[in-house]
């Protein structure tokens, strides 16, 4: 199975857990590659600015603390996105209903994120 | 008759240097805006070249001034023998003084004019500051120090010339109408919004001088650096690779970038002195997904400078669009024509015809192998900015 | 940082037409004898002859606001911040909690005209308490680090009678009228210090005209009373007797509190 494939078939199984809505692997510099579920988040503007937002939060945390960042969260009354970073030059990007249980997403999410991360790393 | 040419605050001096001999200066501030940096600045710069100045204090220690001075960055301790204070303090707090000139009641207008007619006699070529005038009308009180002000005045003018402050307490008005005496008026006001969030300056009056550019200009007072007009955004936008990161890193002193995969996705930011003045910079990304961060970035800028790659005249209709979603009517802009010295780069000339420039927007060309370059376009905006004036 | 705390939140609601809303001091049967306490955004005065805890009240007023998380500001004339900080921990074991969250301000008019090596990181040091252009400037520096997470703050001024000395009632006056000006268009509540027996009638009326209303202590004998006027109280209750310890200071004479809200 190549890893288009593979990342496909991750990115599914991600978005039919409890809450989800879709999923996506955006490039770091903002280009989404792959895409998964019921929401659509292909959308250039979407997959641009969670790069942004992810490369503007690791400025900002690497202030504070200096360590890397883990993962970042905005919600709307109903929706919210969550994006971590897979590999050095792709971010995950989950959307899921607000009222799923926050914690359990994030671990999803970052669950996700390694077996993408492995996947593209030839594992 | 020689000039007064410098009073240290560099974008000050453009605007009312030089001034002649004996001219009276009066900084006027609102309760809470910084201010004594002003009069400072002006003291060091006459001692830096070479200069007398007797500085008149009379609401803290001589010492203060200097310890503040230093904060500053202004050293003092080297041009000591030409600096004296007349300590019109020390007497009120009834300590003693190790001042040159003392004054004994300090609550006594009269006195405090006698002092310094013998530090006028002593030495006429000195500046004379007063810090502050409005701490001698507290102390008098306003009758008694009215009836004493055409004998202050005059000792006053004894001197090269004089820099005074005033703070702007709720004075009678007959206190306000002295302040019609001097020769130029300086305001120093605060921006409010719950509280002081910044502070501009505008020269109100300067006699010497047919025109007068009376428009505000925001201001810092950094420690060290003392007064730096403030520019609180400038954006330098443009196509993907023109070379804006590498603009705002060789323009700032400082700069940091979001970027990613060697592009910019959210924004640089950079913080440039220049000539007394500070600028933030903001750069934005140049692809066109990254759009939506260009409107966020670019608002409130008082000022556009948007880079451009000489060689690529194919990327000019994507800088017009980017001008366009970046720049209004009226708002002061450069466009830099980068990559003057790569091989095929056209002159802004030859740019000139290709883009649809915006009267009022000039062309610079820049390299970024050349720093100066860069600095010049930016300096090229800068006037447009201070000549458009900072709205407060 | 403390975003999303609520402020001096109001004890009674407030409607259209009805009464500012009420901000306590933390003195519970004084906020009774206040319905409820200070009007959220004013100045009062606390006035009477020295030792007699008027400067207790005005720290026990600050601490609990820190308790609620509404920060402070603290202008010190004739106290080192390191005194006042030792003196406020001594008030409530939770207090170095407060400074290390940001909370308190200090503006120290102190220590530098008197020479001492005082630094604190929360604290902005005026190398003198005539330079009252500094001092206003420090105070809205201090305001500025703290606004921006809270939509309120206290503030208290101890004291006025110290900045006369060192000036004038009219200069006082004046730099009153711009302080008390800017500090209710910056949200806070202040309490400022009178000392009775050092100022001339007229002074003292010239400092109560710039407040809102006057929390008024004096002995009697052995006892100690307090009166509250002004403030937007509706019943002068007259002088009420109050004590004072080390830690405490409490309301024990006797006056209606009830009174329908």
């Amino acid at each position: 199975m190549d890893h288009a494939t593979r990342v496909d078939a991750l990115l599914a199984e991600l978005t039919r857990g409890e809450g989800f809505l879709g999923a996506a692997l955006v490039s770091r510099d903002g280009l989404c590659v792959r895409s998964a579920g019921r929401t659509e988040l292909s959308r250039e503007t979407f997959s641009a600015m969670s790069a942004t937002v992810m490369g503007a939060a690791e400025i900002a945390l690497r202030e504070l603390d200096g360590g890397a960042t883990r993962s970042i969260v905005a919600s709307t009354e109903k929706v919210l996105i969550v994006v971590v970073g897979a590999t050095r030059e792709m971010l995950l990007v989950a959307s899921a209903r607000t009222d799923a249980a926050l914690p359990a997403v994030i671990a999803r999410v970052e669950e996700a994120a390694k077996g993408v991360g492995k996947v593209l790393a030839g594992g | 008759m020689s000039q007064v040419e410098a009073v240290g605050v560099p974008q000050l001096e453009r605007l009312i240097c030089p001034m002649p001999e004996h001219t009276s200066l009066l900084f006027v501030n609102d309760p809470g805006v910084e201010a004594e940096a002003f009069l400072y600045q002006g003291a060091h710069a006459h001692l830096a070249a070479g200069g007398r100045v007797v500085y008149a204090v009379t609401n803290r220690a001589p010492e203060a001034v200097l310890h503040a001075m230093a904060a500053l960055g202004l050293d003092a301790d080297g041009h000591k023998e030409r600096l004296a204070f007349l300590d019109a303090f020390s007497a009120h707090m009834a300590q003693p003084s190790n001042a040159k000139h003392v004054v004994q009641n300090p609550s006594n207008p009269l006195d405090f004019a006698r002092v310094l007619e013998a530090a006028a006699r002593e030495a006429p070529d000195a500046m004379l500051v007063v810090d502050a005038l409005s701490t001698l009308v507290d102390q008098a009180g306003a009758e008694r120090f009215e009836a004493a002000w055409p004998r202050l005045q005059s000792a006053m003018a004894k001197f090269r010339w004089s820099e005074s402050l005033f703070t702007r307490w709720p004075y009678p008005s007959s206190v306000e109408r002295m302040l019609e005496d001097f020769d130029g008026v300086v305001q120093l006001k605060g921006v409010e919004d719950r509280i002081t969030i910044s502070q501009y300056f505008r020269v109100e009056r300067a006699r010497w001088r047919v025109e007068v550019d009376t428009k505000p200009r925001l201001y810092r007072s950094l420690k060290p650096g003392g007064v730096h007009v403030f520019i609180p955004k400038i954006v330098v936008t443009g196509p993907y690779n023109a070379g804006k990161s590498s603009f705002v890193h060789a323009i700032s002193d400082t700069a940091v970038s979001v970027d990613q995969l060697g592009t910019t996705v959210a924004l640089d930011h950079g913080r440039v002195t220049l000539d007394g003045l500070t600028a933030d910079v903001f750069g934005t990304p140049g692809q066109a997904r990254f759009d939506p961060i260009l409107r966020i970035v670019a608002g409130q800028a008082l000022g556009v400078i948007v880079v451009i790659d000489s060689t690529k005249p194919d990327s000019f209709a994507r800088a017009a669009e980017m001008m366009n979603l970046t720049w209004r009517q009226g708002l002061p802009g450069v466009i830099a024509a980068n990559k003057q010295d790569l091989p095929g780069a056209l002159p802004p000339e030859e740019i000139a015809r290709m883009i649809p420039v915006p009267r009022g927007v000039r062309i610079v060309p820049c390299s970024g192998q050349d720093r100066e370059s860069g600095r010049r376009v930016l300096k090229e905006l800068v006037d447009l900015i201070l000549a458009a004036g900072v709205s407060a | 940082m403390s975003g999303g705390r609520a402020g001096d939140r109001p004890t009674a609601t407030a409607t259209g037409g009805a009464p500012p809303p009420r901000v306590e001091i933390g003195v519970r049967r004084l906020d009774d004898l206040l319905e409820g306490g200070l009007p959220a955004a004013s100045v009062t005065l606390v006035y009477g002859p020295p030792f007699l805890g008027k400067e207790l009240l005005t720290r026990l007023f600050l601490l609990h606001g820190l308790r609620q998380g509404v920060p402070g500001i603290l202008v010190l004339t004739s106290t080192a911040t390191s005194d006042a900080r030792q003196q406020l921990a001594q008030l409530d074991p939770a207090y170095p909690e407060y400074e290390r969250e940001g909370l308190i301000q200090f503006v120290d008019t102190y220590s530098k005209s008197i020479g001492a090596e005082d630094d604190f990181a929360q604290a902005e040091y005026v190398d003198g308490p005539v330079n009252l252009n500094a001092v206003s400037l420090a105070v809205n520096n201090a305001q500025r680090r703290l606004i921006g997470d809270h939509p309120t703050h206290r503030m208290v001024y101890d004291s006025v009678s110290t900045t006369i000395t060192y000036t004038n009632a009219q200069t006082t006056f004046r730099f009153l009228q711009v302080l008390v000006g800017k500090a209710k268009r910056a949200g806070a509540t202040t309490m400022m210090l009178l000392d009775q027996g050092m100022h001339s009638d007229p002074e003292v009326q010239t400092i109560k005209h710039l407040s809102d209303g006057v929390i008024e202590v004096r002995p009697d004998g052995p006892a100690n009373f307090l009166q509250v006027t002004g403030i937007g109280v509706t019943e002068n209750r007259g002088w009420v007797e109050y004590r004072f310890g080390e830690r405490s200071f409490d309301v024990v004479g006797s006056f209606s509190a009830g009174r329908i809200r």
